[in-house]
């Protein structure tokens, strides 16, 4: 043990005075992901509020209720909301430009529609804002399946009646409209394990450069072997397996290093939200031994540090895309997401998105067990690998 | 104590796939002894010390350090080998001081032990007042002898050089054979690999001389020139009775050839050195005034051209 700390002391030393450590594991990463915030991020966050308004010519038991969906839109941020009162008036906001869009309940839709009659509902929609007028329509459409759905209620329930009446019918309508439909959709998982933009490319960048900042310390061991001081080391009274040793602590430690200055300054700077602090630690610690067990698997196959710096490039930056940290990308449930899996980034991504739903260290070992299969399934052959590497 | 074996290798072999860089390579180095492995790039010097100082595995063969078996897994004989590899090895980023006290750690020096081990060897290779700088703003010839002071810090036992003075400049190839001389005098035993004939015939009791994976002669350097017949050449230049003188000359034990030419005669003998006096002696006794005296020896690469049919720098 004493004489891998020695090698890794001294490996330590000299990647501190290299300093290129600094710039991949720290720099890179920390202004890659401001960056990315501030391209990506900002549109993307920003409130974007259709303004809406409604011209409630009806005052019918339907129109209100139309116009209670929009209130309630409005009441939780989704839309502005102006309640108006006469057609022209909207239409002059919307040319104006004013309003996104306008719904307009003619006079006599309640009446239509619960006679069974045709009833129509108007949509004043400005030609600039598009998304908007799709919005309103898709509001509009929403609730008019809704409508159809009490229609075909009632429709079914008067088959049952021998001989209904107009009071059967204003009954059975206003019972239909207030059942609860008969499957609700609760979206739980998208809403609340998904991270803020700016975690989000801090913590892609954090465990895309970890890759590159790790391989600083066992890409040191064919760096040795071309520069002959290997051959020195082996020549040493100490274990074979000590070189070999230390250059992996020297990997994990600056990797350990690497990633909590990124979350501590992200926090700080960027207001980046990580989630529970323990449950962090954890999953960086084997993001990191995931990571040191790719790298070494790849400096244990390659013949010399150029080669293996290349080829964990491309290692790094493959899997980089397959783990999805350069976009906030919706993985899906298909092959994309399955193939995700095949990458530590994925893994440790996911183990944030856990944390970000409130979660503590209870929910992160399944990533953590993901990180960690990936740490031994490459440690292993690569320690083989390294340990029987020959000095010259 | 010299005549014991600080290192035997018998039987020695090496295959990198499908070349056999090694093919049973027998020789010993005595306590005190500086032995020479003298053969082209390519021959296997490098190949076979690397064996010897447990940085490859061999393929056949048995070598003992000081009676231990070196593998390489074996820790114990390390420690009495201190090993000067071919390149550079050592840190550029550090400090020489840095570097000394790496290595001396990695072969258990610690505390004032290590301290005084780093400011002699400092002193040895001349670096006192640049040990603080750092090893990427010396000179070649300052970082060779870094590179060779590293391998004495623990005091080792034997001293393995491979090719020390590779492309270095001639005034530090100087300071470095000094050196190797001053440890040789020490009294351990130094492995040194070379393909300069020069440096083995002024560093080496005895030198191995090595072709394509063989040992194909191996003593001192009078013993291989007495094993491919060479002679000594003494050019005598005078005047006066030039055939009587070589009448006189033929007749002695240990004279060849007497060769009479224009006011010189040319003895061949087995060994001019111990001859000389005698020569000049009796030359003078026929009658011959000589006013100048010149010896030729053959030497090494003449050896090696007459074994391998090749010259050093093939």
């Amino acid at each position: 043990m004493r004489f891998i700390l020695t090698i890794a002391g001294k490996d330590l030393r000299l990647r501190v005075r290299d300093r290129s450590v600094f710039v991949l594991g720290l720099l890179a990463p920390f202004l890659l992901a401001v960056i990315f915030d501030l391209v990506l991020g900002a549109p993307s966050e920003a409130t974007f509020q259709p303004r809406f308004a409604v011209a409630d010519l009806d005052t019918g038991p339907v129109g209100d209720g139309l116009l209670g969906v929009l209130r309630s839109l409005a009441e939780g941020d989704v839309i502005e909301l102006d309640e108006v009162g006469s057609v022209d008036e909207v239409e002059a906001a919307v040319e104006a430009g004013d309003l996104d869009a306008a719904f307009v309940i003619p006079a006599g839709f309640s009446q239509a529609v619960t006679s069974g009659g045709e009833a129509t509902l108007r949509i004043v929609g400005n030609v600039d804002a598009p998304i908007s007028v799709a919005i309103a329509e898709a509001v509009a459409r929403g609730y008019a399946a809704e409508v159809e759905a009490v229609q075909l209620s009632v429709a079914v329930a008067l088959q049952t009646l021998p001989s209904p009446t107009v009071s059967d019918v204003a009954t059975l309508a206003a019972e239909a409209a207030t059942m609860p439909p008969p499957i609700e959709l609760v979206d739980v998982t998208a809403a609340d394990r998904v991270l803020d933009t700016s975690t989000f490319f801090i913590a892609g960048m954090a465990v895309f450069f970890l890759f590159f900042t790790v391989s600083f310390g066992v890409v040191g061991l064919l760096e040795e072997r071309q520069a002959g001081t290997l051959a020195r080391l082996a020549a040493a009274p100490i274990p074979r397996y000590a070189a070999v040793a230390a250059k992996m602590v020297v990997s994990y430690v600056v990797g350990v290093v690497a990633m909590a200055v990124l979350v501590v300054a992200s926090t700080l700077i960027l207001d980046a939200r990580w989630g529970d602090p323990v449950g962090v630690a954890v999953l960086v610690l084997a993001a990191v031994a995931a990571a040191v067990g790719v790298v070494a698997v790849v400096a244990g196959f390659a013949r010399t540090a150029e080669q293996a710096s290349t080829l964990q490039a491309i290692i790094a930056v493959s899997l980089g895309m397959i783990g999805g940290v350069f976009f906030p990308t919706n993985l899906g449930g298909g092959f994309l997401a399955k193939l995700a899996l095949a990458s530590p980034h994925r893994w440790f991504m996911n183990g944030l998105a856990d944390l970000a739903g409130g979660g503590g260290l209870s929910v992160v070992w399944p990533s953590v067990a993901g990180l960690l299969a990936f740490a031994v399934v490459t440690t292993v052959p690569a320690l083989y690998r390294l340990r029987t590497m020959e000095p010259r | 104590m010299v005549g014991d074996p600080i290192v035997e290798v018998t039987g020695l072999r090496k295959r990198f796939g499908d070349v056999e860089a090694v093919r049973g390579i027998d020789f010993r180095v005595e306590v005190g002894e500086t032995y020479g492995l003298l053969g082209p790039n390519g021959a296997g010097k490098t190949t076979t010390i690397s064996i010897v100082a447990g940085l490859l595995r061999r393929d056949a063969g048995e070598v003992k350090v000081a009676g231990m078996p070196m593998d390489i897994d074996t820790a114990a004989p390390r420690a009495l080998i201190g090993l000067v590899p071919q390149e550079l090895a050592v840190y550029p980023d550090l400090t020489g001081r840095e570097n000394l006290r790496f290595f001396g750690k990695l072969y258990g020096l610690s505390g004032a032990s290590l301290r005084r081990r780093v400011e002699e060897v400092l002193e040895v290779i001349g670096l006192r007042d640049r040990a603080d700088d750092r090893v990427d703003e010396y000179s070649g010839g300052m970082k060779r002898r870094l590179n060779i002071g590293i391998g004495l810090l623990h005091e080792p036992k034997l001293l393995i050089l491979d090719e020390p003075t590779v492309g270095v400049d001639p005034q530090s190839r100087n300071a470095i054979l000094e050196s190797v001389e001053a440890l040789s005098a020490s009294g351990r035993g130094v492995l040194y690999t070379t393909h300069y004939m020069e440096e083995a015939e002024r560093l080496c009791d005895r030198v191995g001389i090595i072709d394509e994976g063989r040992l194909v002669a191996e003593g001192t350097r009078r013993e291989l020139i007495r094993l491919v017949g060479e002679r000594d050449r003494v050019r005598l230049q005078g005047s006066g009775n030039l055939s009587g003188a070589a009448d006189a000359l033929g007749r002695l034990d240990g004279v060849g050839d007497v060769v009479a030419a224009d006011r010189s005669l040319e003895v061949v003998t087995v060994d001019a050195a111990r001859l000389l006096p005698e020569l000049l002696a009796v030359a003078t006794e026929a009658g011959m005034a000589v006013t100048q005296v010149e010896v030729s020896q053959p030497d090494l690469e003449s050896v090696f051209l007459h074994l391998t049919g090749k010259a050093l720098r093939d």
